[in-house]
């Protein structure tokens, strides 16, 4: 198998993925990557994604064989963004009305709500990515304890300030909209704000802080 | 200006979308039949990229309540200004008074109404796009509703006869079979599907199902099987991209796709042919033709060489109207 | 065009009726009658009323006939249409200048073919107004 691939997700967006495992340490690899590749000739945008990298191009590519060697021969100088961002405290209510699947994820798990509040809570997330919808951030540190798979049918309505869950991912939304996540909170925060500078409050390299203030099953 | 009189709560201020802020998870949102939205401007003389009404249902009815032009493209809708029918694509005058009054759309999905100058409505994070999802943008980031005002950005007369302008393009023509083609580009895991579900997406028709808006639309059809079941980490995604979640049914990403998902995906619609989704209705099918990189780039200069016929088409037309008695 | 014999029999009529001058203009065949200083009009509107009008060519160009993705319905001879409703166009290459009814009525007799070369002023078609 393929270690490196670049594939096409629309005439003038590619995608690079890599297979490496899911954690800090390779993900600071795609922030130094977007960051060059930002710069190159053609590049409109450069996003990462949870490990993998989106470009967003001016013109639609005749081949992508130029890009593949340029992104290959970036992924394999190793290159790596050590950044520690700034740190935001959240108060999150877990269950109820804003989390309805906690007791899903208590089920699939094999673990108590209790415990499941318990080990979500424990640690610091680092953002990830920024994405899916304005001010999104996907989330890394989640414990493998409470890895669930996405639901087989999406929700169609998820309101702004809910914390899911999906495989190894976590994240908090930033307003109302579909989500294929497993809901378990709820969060007061205002993660996008076009009138604000930046609109985003959060990006990569940045850290959270889930301070629990209410469990309800 | 024109006010709104009545209007079901769907439509809203577009322009071609805003761009530069993938990074922060925000999408491009935009026309969701750039085509028509640009049909619509150029008849006046606009900017391509000037605002305009977005009208996804009607019936609706509009007064206006100043003299001024204006042009509609788009799906037809039986569209009147007093009782005079206009075609689907019309730019005229209008006097005080008039009233447009729009029937309800049965071929197509949405229209256009343009202003002079495109509408003015101010510009956030550098489009005049409106983003429902985050409430921003375009009117007060919300739909328009009964006793709206519409202003145009421009005072001045376009240069339009007094009997207005119509266009007519045969690669811009709404089929009469209701089948849509779509030429697609192979994605990310269109080799983990299996051999059976490649042939069937590629050859057998795809129905468009009441589920759409603006975010993407539901199919129907032969169900796609991806041999790799495991969960995909999340990545990006942009305006054309079919995902086939777990139940096998592909979904089509549009103009307010998110930035970022996980489903398995097969194919991408290639830019130039996304209009067309903006005009799918329930009852359509849509057949999926495969194509290479080099054709998409051919196909994205051919579609920007029509409106560049058009372009000419109004100066020459122009040049005519100035030597007429 | 008028023959010599009638152009002198339209000028003892005018000069019998106190008509100074008379000026026709414009692509619609607009008509101006000047009385002669002094003189009382004696001209009176005889006959029916018009029962007929035109429509001309708004352009130069190649007739298209409706009905085509233009979300209106063919138009054929016979058809009632509203006063100012487009009847077809003339192709400018895209562009699509409208021939607007020019009263409402019924369309009657023939229609301009597709592809048919028209300038501007040339008669497409003919409308029998409405009573």
């Amino acid at each position: 198998m393929a270690e490196t691939s670049v594939s096409l997700i629309g005439s003038r967006a590619v995608l690079f993925h890599a297979e490496c495992p899911f954690d800090l340490a390779h993900q600071q690899r795609f922030w130094a990557m977007s960051d060059v590749a930002a710069d190159w000739d053609g590049v409109r945008e450069a996003v990462p994604g949870m490990t993998n990298l989106t470009l967003l191009l001016e013109d639609v590519p005749h081949n992508l064989d130029h890009l593949s060697v340029l992104l290959d021969a970036l992924w394999h100088s190793g290159v790596r963004k050590d950044v520690e961002g700034k740190l935001l405290q959240i108060d999150l209510s877990y269950g109820g009305d804003g989390g309805p699947h906690l007791a899903d994820v208590a089920e699939i798990t094999g673990l108590s709500v209790d415990k499941v509040v318990e080990l979500h809570s424990a640690q610091d997330y680092t953002v990830y990515a920024v994405g899916s919808h304005a001010g999104y951030c996907y989330l890394g540190g989640l414990d493998p304890r409470l890895e669930t798979p996405r639901r087989k049918v999406p929700l169609t309505r998820l309101p702004g300030g809910s914390l899911s869950v999906a495989g190894l991912q976590t994240g908090v939304s930033a307003s109302t909209g579909p989500s294929g996540w497993n809901t378990i909170g709820s969060a007061d925060v205002r993660f996008f704000d076009p009138f604000r500078e930046p609109a985003s409050l959060l990006k990569p390299g940045d850290r959270i802080r889930f301070n629990p203030i209410k469990v309800a099953a | 200006m024109i006010r709104v009189l009545s209007l079901p709560p769907l439509a809203t201020i577009q322009d071609l979308g805003r761009d530069g802020h993938w990074f922060e998870g925000l999408g491009r949102a935009g026309a969701m039949d750039p085509v028509s939205h640009r049909i619509a401007n150029l008849l006046l003389g606009n900017d391509p990229n000037a605002a305009t009404l977005e009208i996804p249902l009607t019936p609706a009815r509009f007064r206006f309540e100043t003299r001024q032009a204006f042009a509609i493209a788009g799906a037809p809708c039986g569209a009147r200004l007093n009782e005079q029918p206009l075609p689907r694509i019309f730019a005229g005058f209008a006097s005080a008074g008039d009233m447009l009054d729009l029937d309800p759309i049965r071929v197509g999905a949405r229209l256009y109404l343009a202003v002079p100058g495109g509408m003015n409505v101010p510009k956030v994070l550098g489009s005049r796009s409106t983003q429902l999802r985050e409430a921003f943008g375009g009117h007060k980031g919300r739909v328009l509703a009964a006793d709206d005002l519409l202003k145009p950005l421009s005072q001045t007369d376009p240069v339009l006869p007094p009997m207005g302008l119509s266009v007519d393009l045969p690669e811009f023509r709404l089929p009469n079979d209701r089948m849509i083609h779509l030429r697609a580009l192979p994605s990310t895991e269109h080799e983990s599907f299996d051999t059976a579900s490649r042939k069937a997406f590629w050859s057998m028709p795809y129905d468009v199902t009441r589920e759409n808006d603006r975010q993407g639309h539901r199919l129907d059809g032969p169900v796609l099987s991806c041999e790799s079941t495991k969960e995909l980490r999340s990545h990006g995604i942009v305006p054309g991209i079919v995902q086939v979640p777990g139940g096998g049914l592909p979904i089509i990403q549009l103009a307010d796709s998110a930035t970022m998902g996980g489903y398995p995906k097969i194919a991408a619609i290639i830019e130039p042919d996304l209009w067309r989704m903006g005009q799918a209705r329930p009852g359509d099918r849509i057949h999926f033709h495969r194509c290479s990189l080099p054709e998409a780039a051919r196909a994205a200069l051919e579609h920007e060489e029509a409106f560049g016929e058009i372009t000419q088409g109004l100066a020459a037309a122009h040049d005519q109207e100035t030597s007429w008695a | 065009m008028l023959t010599l014999e009638q152009v002198s029999e339209l000028a003892d009529t005018m000069v019998a009726n106190g008509i100074e001058s008379l000026e026709v203009k414009g692509t619609n065949y607009a008509v101006r009658m000047f009385r002669a200083p002094g003189a009382s009009s004696k001209v009176k509107v005889h006959g029916p009323k018009p029962a007929f009008a035109k429509a001309l060519g708004p352009a130069t160009g190649s007739f298209h006939p409706r009905g085509l993705d233009d979300g209106l319905p063919e138009l054929k001879s016979g058809v009632q249409v509203l006063i100012k409703e487009p009847l077809g166009y003339i192709g400018i290459g895209p562009v699509r200048v409208p021939c607007l009814s020019p009263a409402k009525g019924r369309i009657i007799g023939a229609v301009p073919a597709p592809q048919e070369t028209v300038t501007v002023g040339d008669p497409l078609f003919t409308v029998e107004l409405s009573p």
